[in-house]
């Protein structure tokens, strides 16, 4: 998915092209939550994967690895509201930029166990209010995620495309750990 | 000029993904799951609708009857007889739906296929199954517990239709012709009681 897009054009580009530019860019990030979805719904859970050590169940090592992400998402939304001048900051530390990319990148490492597990394992379902929904944001979650890492990558994409990008993820991500790792710690006890 | 570090992170969380889903695979056939992960599976299993893992092994010879789960349509009846490592299921819910099922029941899990694309799945943990059928076009979780005779599954063949009856332990019974006629009152002295080696699916 990362060597389908055709190099940076490095003369500026025209509006029309941006956005098509854009849209590719979306479209891929949609193909990936497609099919991530595909793979969650066709095949069968197995039911049980292989497990993270460390923690008094499976369940709960997915939840803490949720919830670290969550905590490094707010890190995520805060330095970036920073680099957008949204929050101003007096005189503005240069690492800052540093600080987005690495909770950014140490977030998403962090589900990706937890991903792995819950489509391995237990797959797309639509039981209940908040599978379903779970479910639709995990897929969305990574579908937007790899759309924000090729937008990152590209110059000359409309303004607004990277902050509209990075609130998808921050929401699906928020969502994620609302119906899952919150509502474990709410429902089954706040333990390791 | 190219701004490498989010392919690089893109690159990373793929291979991440890629790795530890080969090794769930490479580990997945027939290895036990370890002691947590089957504690994590009961927890959930208890508390939500993700069918986990925490199986207990299939007597020789046993009948389990309860329902589905849900509130479209309104809920079924099911009966599940396991013989050796062989599962018959009858899934009813005395109107319209009804479906048979022929599998397998091996180390407390339940494979069994029906008509077309429907199947069941389940788990056994102590006396109770918990599981997901399929039947026309709709899918269902289940519970189905453990039920001693006259309870149990029943069914009976002629005129090119068959019925099939599901006896709960207080005596209700729920039951369709395959022709969608309702089922005659069942007679446990003259229907096929279905054992888990019965072939049902025809």
């Amino acid at each position: 998915m990362t060597t389908a897009e055709p190099p940076t054009q490095a003369a500026p580009s025209r509006p029309s092209t941006q956005m098509g530019a854009l849209l590719a860019l979306i479209a891929v990030g949609v193909g990936v939550a497609v099919i991530l979805g595909l793979y969650g719904a066709l095949h069968d859970p197995t039911g049980q994967a292989v497990n993270i050590g460390g923690f008094s169940s499976g369940l709960y090592a997915k939840a803490w690895l949720t919830t670290g992400a969550f905590v490094l998402a707010l890190v995520q939304i805060t330095t970036a509201l920073i680099m957008f001048g949204k929050i101003k900051v007096a005189n503005q530390p240069p690492w800052i930029g540093t600080l987005h990319r690495w909770s950014g990148r140490i977030a998403v490492l962090l589900t990706v166990p937890v991903a792995v597990h819950c489509l391995y394992a237990l797959g797309f379902q639509t039981a209940q209010p908040r599978v379903l929904f779970h479910s639709l944001f995990g897929c969305i979650f990574y579908g937007a995620f790899v759309t924000k890492m090729l937008v990152l990558s590209r110059k000359g994409l409309p303004g607004w495309a990277l902050p509209v990008i990075g609130g998808v993820v921050f929401t699906a991500l928020v969502g994620l750990w609302f119906s899952a790792g919150l509502w474990v710690f709410t429902t089954q006890g706040f333990k390791i | 000029m190219k701004n490498r570090g989010p392919i690089l992170t893109l690159v990373a969380v793929a291979v991440l993904g890629l790795v530890l889903f080969l090794v769930n695979l490479s580990a997945a056939p027939g290895t036990p799951p370890p002691a947590d992960a089957a504690a994590g599976a009961a927890a959930t299993t208890t508390a939500s609708a993700e069918p986990v893992a925490a199986a207990t092994p299939f007597p020789a010879q046993a009948s389990y009857t309860g329902k589905t789960e849900g509130k479209a349509p309104p809920e079924a009846a099911i009966a599940i007889t396991v013989k050796g490592e062989k599962a018959s299921s009858y899934v009813c819910d005395g109107k319209s739906v009804e479906t048979w099922y022929n599998g397998t029941a091996k180390d407390g899990k339940l494979e069994l296929k029906g008509k077309g694309d429907n199947k069941l799945t389940g788990t056994l943990n102590g006396d109770t199954i918990t599981g997901e059928v399929s039947a026309g076009g709709k899918t269902w979780k289940f519970t189905a517990k453990l039920a001693q005779k006259p309870a149990g599954l029943y069914r009976a063949s002629g005129g090119g239709t068959t019925t099939g009856w599901i006896r709960q332990p207080d005596g209700a019974v729920t039951g369709l012709m395959s022709n969608g006629a309702p089922a005659p009152p069942l007679d446990t002295a003259t229907a096929q009681s279905v054992e888990g080696d019965t072939a049902v699916v025809n």
